[in-house]
């Protein structure tokens, strides 16, 4: 493991973020983005398990704070919350490891702006297309709640196989690897 | 808490100086505000890129990189603030595909897509010169075939989002041929001029957005002929749709649209809806579209029960009355006519009572309904007959040629004079419409005051038709002078 040279900032390639921290900040991350995922997960529960009507469906939050599911806000915190984690991360990934990074990252990309459509029609009350609710691009043609349970899925697998390829490196990947989130290079023959 | 920051948020503003401060109130929507002027300085920024572009050396990759982000950021935009494009819905995602490509384009720096990306940029001109026409045909529609101002509107937007992608793609294009290089710097620049005015003319041409309370009226263009929509009272509860042509299915939802019949008494085809509180949507089926009429029933006074009734549209014209008459925008729905008879209405009647003694009768037949108004008038009648030592036979025979004195309302008088095409009819001053009930009975009198109603419900409600019941409203709320003799001639 090689640690950053006198290292003091916290992003970028050299970043405490990208190096020393890097595992925690995985973590953290993760920890997040699986809490996120686990309300979606609830909310379809309970709309096709329990057979609850969609509005009542809120997930765990939603069955305390109903107002703060309906707030989107706190959808556009969570979508802003991953964006900048996977951006800020990307840089401790390496190899195989980066692609399925990337690839995560660009997908939240996409999703970051549709809950950036969504929460700008909140504010402003023009709703795209003059629909009666806020409403994305892909939300024309698909229900709101299957949909982004469907982009968190994109998003959440291809973050995992990254991670799981940032676990056990090829030997090639784990020279070039700036932080110590490697459990053991695959191959290392230790 | 409500993420809206839209919905009349009163905007305050105090005058300065002299220790003291003089308030005014504008009620101003924020959100939609905002984006409009966003708009109006994306638009041009881009535009005049186009205009600027062959006097300029090749710019670099930020400077393209804006110019296509604003495009972009202008188009989302114009889908917010459009209500609806001339295209189907399914185009949304390809719009914004085509939107994002040459942002893509432009930015990549990876080498092993350098060979497609070059080739893309010189393919530019394929997608610019289509994206270009179809938005030319958005505006000469909108400009040159007379469509009505909503869907004028309508194709605007349409053409200015396809001139944004149009644009788009002229940004990044870089053809090998000069021939072809000046083209389409020469049809981006005409595209910018039509784009600006496009715009312009889309944001003023906007539809008012729907007021609380206040009776929506608009007119839309359809296959066939242009239709009018008008939704009373515009309250949570029931409200009355009236519909210009015959034909026409309306709802709420596209589910469960109904039909709207004619109704006795007035032009037109009418049905009920019940509207929720706040804003909402109804769906009017006519000429091959489906047209979404938007309003906004607020949380006030909801509707009075009577527009559900058979006699709502007696209730409609009472309220339209109110309405050219007031100064102040939403007329309170107040009560509907058939529930309370009015004193000069009972004056009528007894007149009417007196007539028939005058002329030699002995007994009379009184149709009346279960209306409050209609057994006041009953009351009335009979009331009057007996002093008059008039007989009141049974309502429900058959009157014969027999004077049959008719007090209820509109619908429940035309089932009766259909049923008693030879009666001597005597109708409650209220009966008198345009068009009339049946064949032959009276309509609104003439007289100075009358023409005044029926001019100014004619300016401001076309194609409603007049009533007394509206008449008598708009008197009793412009204080328009006195009123004319209504106690018209019979059939």
């Amino acid at each position: 493991m090689v640690t950053a040279t006198g290292a003091k900032r916290w992003t970028g390639r050299y970043g405490l973020l990208n190096t020393r921290y890097h595992k925690a900040a995985l973590m953290v991350f993760l920890f997040v983005v699986v809490a996120h995922w686990v309300e979606h997960i609830t909310q379809a529960v309970q709309i096709y398990a329990l057979g609850w009507p969609r509005p009542e469906a809120g997930g765990v939050l939603g069955l305390y704070f109903p107002w703060l599911v309906k707030s989107e806000w706190l959808h556009y915190g969570f979508a802003i919350a991953m964006l900048v984690g996977f951006v800020m991360l990307r840089h401790g990934f390496v190899g195989r490891s980066r692609t399925w990074w990337n690839a995560a990252m660009w997908i939240q990309v996409w999703h970051h702006f549709e809950h950036l459509l969504l929460l700008l029609q909140a504010l402003s009350g023009a709703n795209l297309l003059g629909a009666k609710v806020p409403t994305s691009i892909v939300q024309l043609a698909f229900p709101r709640v299957e949909l982004h349970l469907f982009y968190n899925a994109i998003v959440f697998i291809p973050m995992v196989v990254a991670m799981v390829h940032h676990r056990r490196p090829r030997p090639a990947e784990a020279k070039l690897m700036e932080c110590s989130c490697a459990r053991v290079p695959v191959g290392a023959g230790v | 808490m409500s993420d809206v920051l839209t919905a009349t948020t009163p905007v305050v503003l105090l005058a300065q100086g002299g220790g003291h401060g003089h308030e005014l109130t504008v009620g101003v929507s924020v959100g939609p505000t905002f984006l409009r002027v966003a708009l109006l300085v994306a638009v041009p920024a881009v535009a005049a890129f186009a205009v600027l572009r062959g006097f300029l050396a090749e710019p670099g990759r930020r400077s393209l990189a804006a110019v296509v982000a604003t495009a972009g950021v202008a188009a989302t935009l114009e889908l917010l603030l459009s209500g609806g494009l001339n295209l189907s819905e399914r185009w949304a995602p390809v719009l914004f595909a085509l939107l994002a490509v040459p942002l893509y384009l432009v930015l990549s720096r990876d080498e092993r897509f350098a060979p497609t990306v070059d080739r893309a940029r010189r393919m530019a001109p394929w997608v610019f010169w289509p994206a270009a026409a179809l938005a030319a045909q958005q505006f000469a529609q909108a400009w040159l075939t007379g469509a009505g101002p909503a869907r004028a509107a309508t194709m605007l937007h349409t053409g200015v989002v396809l001139a944004l992608v149009a644009m788009a793609w002229f940004v990044v294009s870089r053809p090998r041929r000069a021939a072809t290089t000046v083209s389409v710097r020469l049809g981006a620049g005409a595209l910018a001029m039509v784009l600006i005015a496009g715009v312009g003319q889309a944001m003023v041409l906007r539809p008012a957005a729907p007021v609380p309370g206040v009776i929506v009226a608009a007119e839309y263009d359809t296959d066939d002929d242009p239709i009018e929509v008008l939704v009373v009272p515009n309250r949570p509860g029931n409200n009355l749709v009236r519909v210009s042509g015959t034909g026409a299915l309306v709802g709420t939802s596209g589910a469960e649209l109904t039909p709207a019949w004619p109704r006795p008494g007035a032009n037109g085809a009418w049905t009920v809806v019940t509207l929720p509180e706040g804003p909402s949507e109804v769906l009017v089926s006519y000429g091959g579209r489906t047209i979404s009429v938007a309003v906004d029933t607020g949380t006030a006074t909801p509707a009075p029960t009577g527009f559900a009734g058979p006699d709502g549209a007696e209730c409609a014209s009472a309220l339209l009355g109110r309405a050219i008459a007031r100064t102040r925008p939403a007329p309170d729905p107040g009560s509907c006519p058939d529930e309370a008879l009015t004193p000069a209405d009972a004056d009528s009647l007894r007149a009417i009572v007196a007539t028939l003694a005058e002329q030699g009768h002995r007994w009379f037949i009184v149709a009346a309904d279960a209306s409050p108004r209609g057994q006041a008038a009953d009351a009335v009648v009979r009331d009057a007959a007996a002093r008059l030592g008039l007989e009141v036979r049974l309502a429900g025979v058959s009157a014969g040629t027999g004077p049959l004195v008719v007090v209820s309302g509109w619908t429940a008088a035309s089932l009766t004079l259909r049923a008693n095409p030879d009666a001597d009819v005597r109708p409650a001053p209220w009966l008198a419409t345009e068009p009339s009930l049946v064949p032959g009975l009276a309509t609104l009198p003439g007289g100075a005051s009358v023409d005044r109603y029926r001019e100014t419900l004619r300016e401001q409600y076309p194609g409603v038709s007049p009533s007394v019941s509206g008449y008598q409203a708009w008197l009793a709320e412009s204080a328009a002078g006195p009123a004319e003799n209504l106690a018209g001639p019979a059939r």
